[in-house]
């Protein structure tokens, strides 16, 4: 079929010509605090990959997220710092630190569906966030500082952040398109029938976790060269809350979710900004109102908007419609 | 020797008696129908066949070797398949990625599995035009389609298949039985569970009447469309 200039018009290639325009013209102008936003943004669509990747589409819910992120800033600091390791030396600790917990929780939430593996993860991530605070290795509450030497400018840090939030999503892409996706949305949608026809279950949603845990990982070696510290704060649910946030906002399961519902970023960053002290916590209660009434309104997320859907849903309707046409003629 | 063969099979679900001392057998390259009414237990038969419930008393052989209360996943991988009820797709999957699912137990053998996808395509040409839609998007009937295919493409030695025209248009069933003749004719046997009768049995070669947990007729298809009892309760003359 050919397609004309007409085709290219809508909605869906305005959106992405704004959006190419902003992540091109933000460096150009930004001031210093409109930068961190936009490396924030693209962190948390980087992280919201991850979350899409286990939770929209394995269907495994991750309530704790910042767990894995947390274990790669820390992987990073602790090796740059306690252990003299380069900066490839502090992603690989970071990534096997999370291997390492992606299988403890898919061991302990041994039946690893639905308020199992949710306990598990909350279990863990309880343990870890206080056990950060609490060891010398980890520096305590107030957390190990990153050589300075490794101080990057704004800029830098912008263009680093904004390959990887491009590398998770096409990790997100590769992955559904391949066999393995293949399996997570099956296990997902109906683990019974996925089951009586030879899958796996218990291996795939272990796989599941180790790759959504390590993306998260590679997100949390860079923040550690953000803020050029650790603290366990990292490992906060005010974190874990934004990832999903950004999810279920955007789209569940969608390679395009993140980068839809990463407005609420923008917004929280913004408002934190104007806000004085004391209403600080405001944006939950907005976190909430917007959960509620996303909830509500659109259950699918942005990306579940008829705009975004195929034209015709129906592949006989396709059909139907082409005779038509030639019987007109 | 039959291919599958089922002797005095109980099955108790919930201190519910659903099977009462059901036996039956299908022969290589047969296509047998069980009908009955709603509740008669046919689902659990089959369910019970694949081991996705226990069984309390009988015996389950296929191929001369005993599969009572096997794990569902073994039976996939020694080619005995079920089309389910109600289809059963994985709706967010395209209809390709539907299809390899069946062919899970053999994935790493690429040429098997694309030989197998072509020989689906070949049978629903449909299906081939569109396998790039996400399930949820066909029709029933096609879905229906997909969900025969998935069967096929676990290379099944019998197939099967449960309630074959629930939910669907009178013309998509006519098309769906004719399928599952041809689908016979090729050499694959079939056991076909069934509320709409007079189709059912038109294409049966044996057919068996299960009413209340046990079987209470059994015959060639032919023979049972012309039993007085079969007319009066299945076929409304």
């Amino acid at each position: 079929m050919k397609k004309d200039l007409k085709d290219y018009l809508n909605i869906k290639t305005l959106l992405l010509v704004l959006l190419v325009a902003l992540v091109i013209f933000i460096p150009v102008w930004g001031n210093r605090r409109y930068m961190n936003i936009a490396i924030l943004v693209l962190m948390y669509i980087g992280l919201g990959e991850s979350w899409n990747l286990l939770s929209g589409m394995s269907g495994l819910f991750s309530i704790a997220h910042a767990l894995f992120f947390g274990l790669g800033v820390y992987g990073m600091t602790i090796g740059m710092t306690k252990l003299g390791l380069p900066v490839v030396g502090g992603i690989l600790l970071g990534l096997a630190a999370n291997v390492v917990m992606a299988l403890i929780v898919g061991f302990v939430g041994s039946k690893l569906s639905g308020l199992y593996f949710t306990m598990a993860l909350i279990a863990l991530h309880a343990i870890i966030y206080t056990l950060a605070g609490q060891m010398s290795f980890t520096g305590y509450a107030l957390g190990l500082s990153m050589p300075r030497e490794y101080l990057m400018s704004r800029r830098a840090l912008y263009f680093l952040v904004l390959g990887l939030a491009i590398l998770m999503m096409l990790i997100f892409v590769w992955v559904r398109k391949s066999r393995i996706g293949t399996n997570f949305v099956a296990l997902k949608e109906n683990p019974d029938l996925a089951v009586s026809l030879g899958s796996n279950i218990r291996g795939w949603r272990i796989l599941a976790v180790i790759i959504s845990a390590m993306m998260a990982s590679i997100m949390g070696a860079f923040y550690a060269f953000y803020m050029m510290a650790n603290t366990p704060e990292v490992f906060a649910s005010t974190i874990s809350l934004r990832i999903i946030m950004v999810c279920m906002v955007g789209g569940l399961g969608n390679v395009w979710g993140p980068v839809m519902g990463c407005w609420l970023i923008v917004f929280d960053e913004l408002v934190r900004g104007v806000m004085p002290s004391k209403f600080a916590s405001f944006a939950v209660v907005v976190y909430a109102l917007v959960l509620i009434v996303m909830a509500l309104l659109k259950p699918k997320g942005i990306m579940g908007s008829k705009i975004f859907q195929p034209k015709e849903t129906d592949a006989r309707s396709v059909e139907n419609k082409k005779a038509a046409a030639k019987a007109q003629k | 020797m039959m291919l599958l063969q089922i002797s005095n099979l109980e099955v108790v679900l919930g201190g519910l008696q659903i099977l009462q001392d059901v036996s039956l057998g299908v022969n290589e390259g047969e296509l047998v129908v069980v009908v009955g009414a709603n509740g008669a237990g046919k689902s659990t038969l089959l369910r019970t066949i694949c081991g996705m419930n226990p069984c309390a008393a009988g015996k389950v052989e296929f191929c001369g070797r005993e599969i009572t209360n096997q794990a569902s996943h073994d039976g996939a991988g020694e080619g005995l398949c079920m089309v389910p009820e109600g289809r059963q797709l994985f709706p967010e999957l395209t209809a390709r990625e539907n299809l390899l699912m069946g062919a899970y137990h053999y994935r790493k053998d690429k040429k098997r599995v694309l030989d197998n996808l072509e020989r689906c395509y070949a049978m629903f040409p449909v299906l081939k035009k569109y396998e790039g839609r996400i399930a949820s998007t066909f029709s029933g009937g096609e879905q229906q389609m997909i969900s025969i295919a998935r069967g096929l493409m676990s290379d099944p030695r019998i197939m099967m298949i449960d309630e074959l025209s629930l939910g669907l248009a009178p013309l998509v069933v006519e098309e769906l039985f004719k399928t599952i003749k041809q689908l016979n004719a090729t050499g694959m046997s079939i056991l076909l569970i069934e509320q709409n009768a007079r189709q059912a049995l038109r294409i049966a070669d044996r057919a068996y009447v299960l009413e209340s947990g046990k079987i209470t007729m059994e015959g060639t298809g032919q023979e049972l469309l012309n039993n007085d009892r079969v007319k009066e309760a299945y076929l409304g003359l």
